[in-house]
């Protein structure tokens, strides 16, 4: 059976590296690798590899003493609380054909094991890079092993955990009845070591800065009783900080012993987990389902209820029932309480502090300006009930009696009109604390009318050319989407997302151009009265924009007539 | 009512379907059959207008539908095999998504019978994520025939549905082609094919092997005299050999 598992995971490993180097013969996926890799470089490798600078604050004496802390506080919270069963979990493929097939439970976890080691080996490389850059005396090899035993270990202490949660799924389990020594022995390491923190409280109090306090809870924690409560997870993680390859070789043998024993616990837990581990597994397959929908541009989030609905009539315009459709969504998956929810709590805050003496309304107008632009930048990323999510009903939309820009239009409004309203609320907010603060307001008076009078126009093109533009990306650039749908990591999706930020950065900022022009012309004509001329810049630059976008809909909507599933 | 001319989809350099043409005039139905692969979703996808072809014209009741789009989707209803439906409408929410999107006028009166015919009433308001497989084919088929199309495409309707449902599936299928719709249906079904088709386009590798009715192609084919379908498309699209009768 052994030889089953090693051909199993051997050849997976091979098919998937030789289809991802096939991939690079498309133009597509080499210019993304190509991009990916240099991103890679630039942002972590080169100062690794040049060695420069001064030592990885993550190797200090520092890190060292917390991040045993970090570990206990993680594998304490799992075995007191977490309910988790994913460590348990198989891939679809391998519940329907290992659970039925003749392999032993112990076979089953070993081949778990095994298939962990591919995550594990890159984690371990992964971290050698990070904790290189700067420059370390041990060698990255050295370093990489201590950090495959410290991983492994982990993987091996989160499935034996699962094992034990999954026996006391079955009560008739002697494993069961084990279970309260983990909890306890857990329960006493963290009573210790929040006790002693407990006991230094005076000395927390008497720190007078962060690095102060910081030393002190260092301090407390190299000090016994809170040092012995530590020592397993210092003695796992003590190659790790190894600074000297003759420090590394005595810590090593601690953690060893360590992994061995984390061994020797899973594969001896005979303990029956097949149920338990298909729950997981059908949990997993839903989870990597909506990670990739995530990543695949598609609308992840799914309704909860359909207690509330908005009524529509059977005839009229037939794209309003396009923009009908987006607007239960939002209904149904919260994004409306995120859209309203801010601005409401902003008007709330401007109205509340009206006439205070004090910051809290300037607070609010900063706070709420901030807002408006975070959402400006990040709401068309966020909220994708428009071909983002609907080019996967590609098939259906095209069967429907209606041009491709009548979609594309109703996709992309019923998206950027309650944005815009989102943000021009959280404006209006921001311009009612400034007229109810006391003192000097930073805007005059005609400017904030000429921003509420103008920012409509202007918020609602902008919001319209940036859903535009990602909607673009959807219709035109189908198969970018679907480099992300596959699920794949690596060098070419980061170069992928790379590009497509590039490229949607690039077409905004043209698009920007006249209506730039017209807006300063505007304001430049109209500069005497200040908020006039605010209120027409705002309208004509927002009218101009909206002319461009409206061409690059009518644009989208062939391309979308040409799309094809 | 539906006339396709020489129709050829190429995807690169491979040939999906090629020169393929026929009729189907109201009230008849059109059995499209052929082996996995041959190209007979490819073919519904482009009558449907969800994909172009490289070559050729498909009509749909009067209008082109690469030229006059609109028109003749008006006309038509796509049923796929695996329904697309929106997580986030109800039941009652697609019919009126749909109903307003093809300007059905009488929705409200048309909407119950339908749903009742489909076996849905009792899940007006749930959504597609808490319905079964044959549920959501039932969803997808009470979209298909709310607007009354004219023309009715259908691939492989029959999947997931439960012995009744198939069998109302069938009537339904007979009673709008009697009322006039011309219909395409694919299927591997044959005895399905054989009891509704009055017409039938065998077709492999992307190209026909054989079409009219079946006496038409059995007189063609004398070898295949008082065999039934099933042997007639085992002969057409196996080997040439007549296999031993079924």
């Amino acid at each position: 059976m052994t030889g089953a598992f090693a051909y199993l995971i051997w050849t997976s490993t091979r098919n998937r590296l030789l289809s991802q180097l096939r991939k690079l013969r498309n133009p597509r996926y080499a210019a993304a690798f190509v991009v990916g890799i240099v991103y890679f470089w630039f942002f972590f490798f080169r100062r690794s590899v040049q060695g420069t600078g001064p030592m990885s604050p993550l190797l200090g004496h520092t890190s060292e003493i917390l991040a045993p802390l970090l570990v206990v506080l993680t594998v304490s919270w799992t075995w007191l609380f977490g309910t988790s069963l994913s460590a348990l979990a198989f891939s679809e493929a391998e519940v329907s054909m290992l659970f039925p097939a003749p392999v032993s439970r112990r076979g089953l976890v070993a081949y778990k094991l095994a298939r962990a080691q591919s995550a594990i080996l890159i984690s371990s490389l992964i971290y050698v890079v990070l904790l290189r850059r700067g420059g370390t005396t041990l060698d990255g090899l050295l370093r990489a092993l201590a950090l495959w035993t410290f991983f492994s270990m982990l993987s091996l202490h989160r499935l034996g955990v699962a094992l034990i949660r999954a026996a006391t799924l079955d009560r008739r389990s002697a494993v069961a009845r084990r279970n309260w020594a983990p909890i306890l022995l857990f329960g006493a390491i963290v009573v210790t070591i929040v006790g002693a923190l407990g006991r230094a409280r005076s000395r927390f109090a008497a720190a007078v800065d962060a690095p102060a306090l910081l030393r002190t809870v260092v301090d407390v924690l190299s000090t016994p009783p809170a040092s012995i409560a530590l020592y397993p997870f210092h003695a796992a993680l003590a190659p790790v900080f190894s600074q000297a390859p003759a420090a590394w070789a005595i810590a090593m043998l601690p953690a060893l012993a360590l992994l061995a024993l984390h061994t020797w616990w899973v594969l001896s837990a005979n303990v029956a987990f097949e149920e338990a581990a298909a729950e997981a597994s059908t949990a997993q397959a839903k989870r990597l389902e909506a990670f990739r929908a995530r990543r695949g541009n598609r609308a992840a989030p799914k309704p909860k209820s359909a207690a509330r609905s908005i009524p529509l009539g059977t005839t009229g315009r037939p794209e309003v029932a396009i923009a009908w459709k987006n607007a239960l969504w939002m209904m149904r998956t919260g994004h409306v309480r995120g859209l309203v929810l801010p601005s409401a709590i902003a008007l709330l805050c401007a109205f509340g502090f009206a006439g205070r003496a004090g910051p809290a309304e300037t607070i609010v107008a900063g706070v709420s300006t901030v807002l408006a632009v975070i959402l400006l930048v990040t709401g068309p990323l966020s909220m994708r009930n428009d071909l983002r999510g609907d080019m996967l009903h590609l098939s259906m939309l095209k069967t429907l009696p209606l041009r491709g820009s009548q979609i594309v239009l109703a996709e992309i409004g019923s998206s950027a009109a309650p944005m815009a309203a989102s943000q021009y609320f959280l404006l209006v907010a921001a311009i009612l604390a400034l007229s109810f603060a006391t003192g000097v307001s930073p805007v005059p008076v005609a400017a904030r009318f000429g921003i509420l009078a103008g920012a409509p126009f202007a918020l609602l093109a902008l919001n319209a050319a940036m859903f535009t533009i990602l909607n673009g990306t959807a219709v035109l650039f189908p198969a970018w989407v679907k480099l992300s749908t596959a699920g794949e990591g690596g060098f070419e999706a980061t170069g992928q997302s790379v590009l497509t930020t590039a490229g949607t950065v690039l077409v905004l900022v043209l698009l920007l151009v006249i209506p730039g022009i017209v807006g300063l012309l505007a304001f430049a004509a109209l500069r005497p009265s200040l908020g006039p001329a605010i209120a027409v810049a705002g309208t004509l630059g927002g009218l101009a924009l909206l002319v461009e976008t409206s061409l690059m809909i009518r644009g989208l909507g062939r391309a979308f007539e040409r799309a094809e599933p | 009512m539906i006339s396709v001319q020489a129709l050829t989809k190429l995807y690169g350099s491979f040939t999906a379907v090629e020169s393929l043409s026929f009729e189907v005039k109201p009230g008849e139905v059109l059995g499209l059959v052929g082996p996995n692969g041959a190209g007979k979703t490819t073919t519904l996808r482009c009558l449907a207008g969800i994909i172009a072809p490289s070559q050729g014209t498909v009509s749909v009741a009067g209008h082109d539908i690469q030229r006059a789009p609109v028109a003749a989707k008006h006309a038509l209803a796509f049923i796929p095999d695996e329904p697309h439906l929106f997580d986030y409408l109800t039941v009652q929410e697609h019919l009126r998504f749909i109903a307003r999107l093809y300007g059905v006028r009488d929705a409200e009166s048309r909407i119950p019978p339908l749903l009742a015919e489909l076996e849905l009433s009792e899940k007006l308001k749930t959504l597609p994520g808490e319905l079964s497989r044959g549920m959501k084919q039932k969803l997808a088929i009470a979209c298909g025939l709310l607007h009354d199309p004219s023309v009715l495409i259908l691939d492989e309707p029959l999947t997931g549905l439960d012995p009744l449902g198939m069998r109302r599936m069938r009537a339904t299928i007979a009673a709008r082609a009697k009322a006039g719709a011309a219909v395409v249906l694919s299927s591997h079904l044959l005895h399905l094919v054989e009891e509704l088709c009055s017409s039938l386009f065998i077709i492999q590798r992307g190209s026909c092997v054989a079409s009219g009715t079946l006496e038409e192609i059995i007189s063609r084919r004398p070898d295949l005299a008082g065999r039934s379908l099933e042997d007639v498309f085992l002969a057409l699209t196996g080997d040439g050999e007549v296999p031993a009768a079924s």
